[in-house]
């Protein structure tokens, strides 16, 4: 079996069950070790409960633009918001992939993204040549809003989010872990290798196949690793981390 | 004399460091972290080395969790981040880092995933606590406090004594309204404050009592020092007095720890509801104000309220010292303030930690507690007072940039690091205690 084949069958959906159960492992363990608080609340009214709960997840955000302005545009906006979600989430080629495992995720098609400015409908190549043909809601976005765009900048960010960890694992910055130093050349690999099939390049049916096996294997290997990194933040730490903030200073304290 | 050293002084092995237990919030703590650092502006002591960004002081206490409680910690140690400290060197390193932490929950706000790096500081303190590495005066004063020692304590008593008399307020009467919980920080520290406010008291016609012995040392000591015996036992202690005297409300004239410990941390500690109400006294005096009780004469002054961070950020009162202190002064805000006040970088114990505070400690205990002193120790004291020079740079500017004429703030160790850090960096600007501007207001 090559490697695309084995990326396709084998590979990416063993990483969704790895994914699935390492979810589940760390889901767990929170409510395993829970327990409970016995806590006399300071009385406030709904308005400042529901205040508390929009300043708790936009403080940091606020903070994060007077503290490092260049950090929280490149790093949270760039980075996160414009290149990575609409990237990994809405690229057409994506959701094509995505909704034949998990057929829901086709609701997302009103917001594909084309993989380049050329068009602004959607040509989607499958590895078994199906071609699908869609229309998005982002019209003449699409000139920016588009695969090329997306990777050129997540490619920047990340290129620049791996040498600054480098540079301060260097400096001996305890936050910086091995797994810093791995995961983000992980994900240059996934960005690169899914550009240039995009793009088939180099030409030629076998270089084509062997960067998008590339490509769907490094993703699995991302996939399957996530639930046991800090990269569960997205679907986890970041909601109960904040969630817990809001109930602790908020609803608790009255702050 | 009395020995009132702790019985823990011989550092334990660091193989048996006991670690604190895992709960969801605890480990939230230690696997959510993504390093991105935006933490570090937001705390005072950055500024006096990167390392002591919150970031990486709460790392040591992850790589300290998840060597004892994740599988790749165990098999895999350093490589993922995992170490369990091996030298009494590398303890009293922690406790460098445990002590360049005021608990003051700027961090915590400022943390992208809700991550309170000031609370896993004193999880470290704990650590360290039970191994028996910890600065003296954290040691004595929690062991002063947790056995009780200071209720016959001949040097306390005598100046309790003094106190009450100057005070002519009525003691350890059952059943009235407020029990002004006054400890023995506040008359030794901010003596004036707690009279003032007695006099606050007496002119609004409060029903109020004192205490028959200091409502504690700065109760809990422990959650400072990290002696959770100490914070639960001195808890259960003084919730038990309080109780006894069946007031409705408990009111504290400290705005530092001592406040939310008592309204939001009791609680858990004991697992069940307090028989009265805790306040800060501010709480009482916006009270008072809405209620007409309380009139004023305008000043003339131009003030601005310091928030201490365990009242506003970490207590939640926040707009009533502003509803006080706009009825009688020019008030203004500092440029960072309520809940995202800049902290005065003293809190957490770590003014306590200059050679001055052992001797004026050694002086009211009438026990000279330099005597238990290492030259380690000594070194890390001399560190200590220089950071917090240093780290409360950040206040300082603030308090310039306002143009106020005095800072009115409520907590003790706030007073005296910020009038020690204004006169040291030549900030004339004055630092009293509210109850006591009220006081002088009074119509």
């Amino acid at each position: 079996m090559e490697l695309l084949e084995l990326a396709i069958y084998v590979l990416f959906p063993a990483a969704l069950g790895l994914f699935a159960v390492g979810a589940a492992y760390r889901l767990l363990r929170y409510v395993f070790v829970y327990r409970s608080g016995f806590y006399v609340r300071r009385p406030r009214g709904i308005g400042h409960v529901i205040k508390g709960l929009i300043m708790t997840f936009l403080n940091p955000i606020i903070l994060a633009f007077r503290g490092n302005a260049v950090e929280a545009f490149s790093g949270l906006i760039v980075l996160h918001l414009a290149a990575l979600h609409p990237l990994v989430f809405l690229l057409a080629q994506h959701i094509a992939y995505i909704q034949q495992i998990i057929p829901p995720y086709g609701i997302l098609w009103p917001l594909a993204i084309p993989i380049s400015a050329i068009t602004g409908t959607l040509q989607v190549t499958t590895p078994t040549g199906v071609v699908q043909r869609v229309t998005t809601i982002w019209g003449p976005l699409t000139s920016v809003l588009n695969g090329d765009i997306l990777a050129v900048i997540a490619t920047i960010g990340i290129v620049y989010k791996m040498v600054e960890k480098f540079v301060e694992k260097a400096r001996g910055h305890r936050r910086v872990r091995t797994g810093d130093l791995l995961v983000w050349p992980l994900l240059l690999l996934i960005v690169l290798t899914g550009w240039l099939a995009a793009h088939h390049y180099p030409p030629g049916v076998c270089w084509y196949r062997l960067l998008l096996g590339l490509h769907i294997t490094s993703a699995a290997a991302f996939v399957a690793v996530m639930p046991f990194t800090k990269y569960f933040h997205f679907l986890w730490g970041y909601w109960y981390g904040k969630l817990h903030e809001w109930y602790d200073n908020v609803i608790k304290r009255g702050v | 004399m009395t020995t009132i050293y702790p019985r823990v002084p011989t550092v334990l092995p660091p193989a048996h460091l006991p670690v604190v237990r895992l709960n969801s919030v605890t480990l939230h703590y230690m696997e959510s972290c993504v390093g991105c650092g935006n933490c570090a502006p937001w705390c005072p002591y950055y500024y006096v080395d990167e390392e002591f960004a919150p970031v990486e002081k709460a790392e040591l206490v992850r790589q300290i969790l998840r060597r004892r409680y994740t599988a790749a910690g165990i098999l895999a140690g350093r490589v993922v981040g995992a170490r369990m400290p091996r030298t009494e060197e590398e303890l009293w390193e922690l406790l460098r880092s445990a002590y360049r932490c005021a608990d003051c929950g700027f961090c915590y706000i400022a943390c992208m995933y809700g991550i309170d790096s000031g609370a896993m500081m004193m999880a470290l303190r704990q650590m360290l606590y039970e191994a028996g590495v910890a600065p003296t005066i954290m040691k004595v004063l929690a062991r002063f406090e947790r056995d009780g020692l200071y209720k016959g304590h001949p040097a306390v008593k005598s100046a309790w004594e003094a106190f009450l008399k100057e005070a002519e307020a009525p003691v350890g009467r059952r059943g009235a309204r407020v029990l002004l919980a006054v400890t023995l920080m506040d008359i030794t520290l901010t003596r004036d404050a707690v009279l003032n406010t007695i006099k606050v008291l007496k002119r609004v016609g409060e029903d109020f009592t004192l205490p028959e012995v200091p409502f504690g040392v700065r109760p809990p000591f422990g959650a400072i020092a990290g002696d959770v015996k100490a914070q639960r036992d001195t808890i259960k202690d003084l919730v038990a007095y309080a109780e006894s005297l069946s007031p409705r409300l408990a009111v504290f004239i400290d705005g530092g720890y001592v406040y939310p410990q008592f309204r939001f941390e009791a609680t858990n500690i004991l697992r069940r509801p307090l028989g009265f109400q805790v306040l800060h006294v501010i709480e009482l005096f916006a009270e008072y104000v809405r209620e007409g009780r309380l009139r004023l004469k305008p000043l003339g002054i131009r003030v601005a309220w310091h928030d201490p961070c365990h009242l506003a950020r970490r207590g939640g009162v926040i707009e009533e010292p502003r509803e006080v202190l706009r009825k009688f002064t020019d008030y203004r805000d500092l440029p960072g303030h309520g809940e995202r006040s800049w902290c005065c970088s003293g809190g957490a114990g770590i003014i306590f930690l200059s050679e001055e505070f052992y001797r004026r400690v050694s002086q009211l205990l009438g026990t000279d507690i330099t005597a238990g002193v290492s030259p380690r120790e000594s070194a890390f004291l001399r560190e200590t007072e220089e950071a917090l020079r240093r780290a409360m740079l950040k206040k300082v500017k603030d308090v310039r940039k306002s143009g106020v004429q005095m800072l009115v703030t409520a907590c003790p160790a706030c007073i005296e690091t910020l009038r020690a850090g204004l006169k040291f960096h030549k900030v004339d600007v004055g630092v009293e205690h509210i109850s006591n501007l009220v006081a002088k207001a009074l119509e």
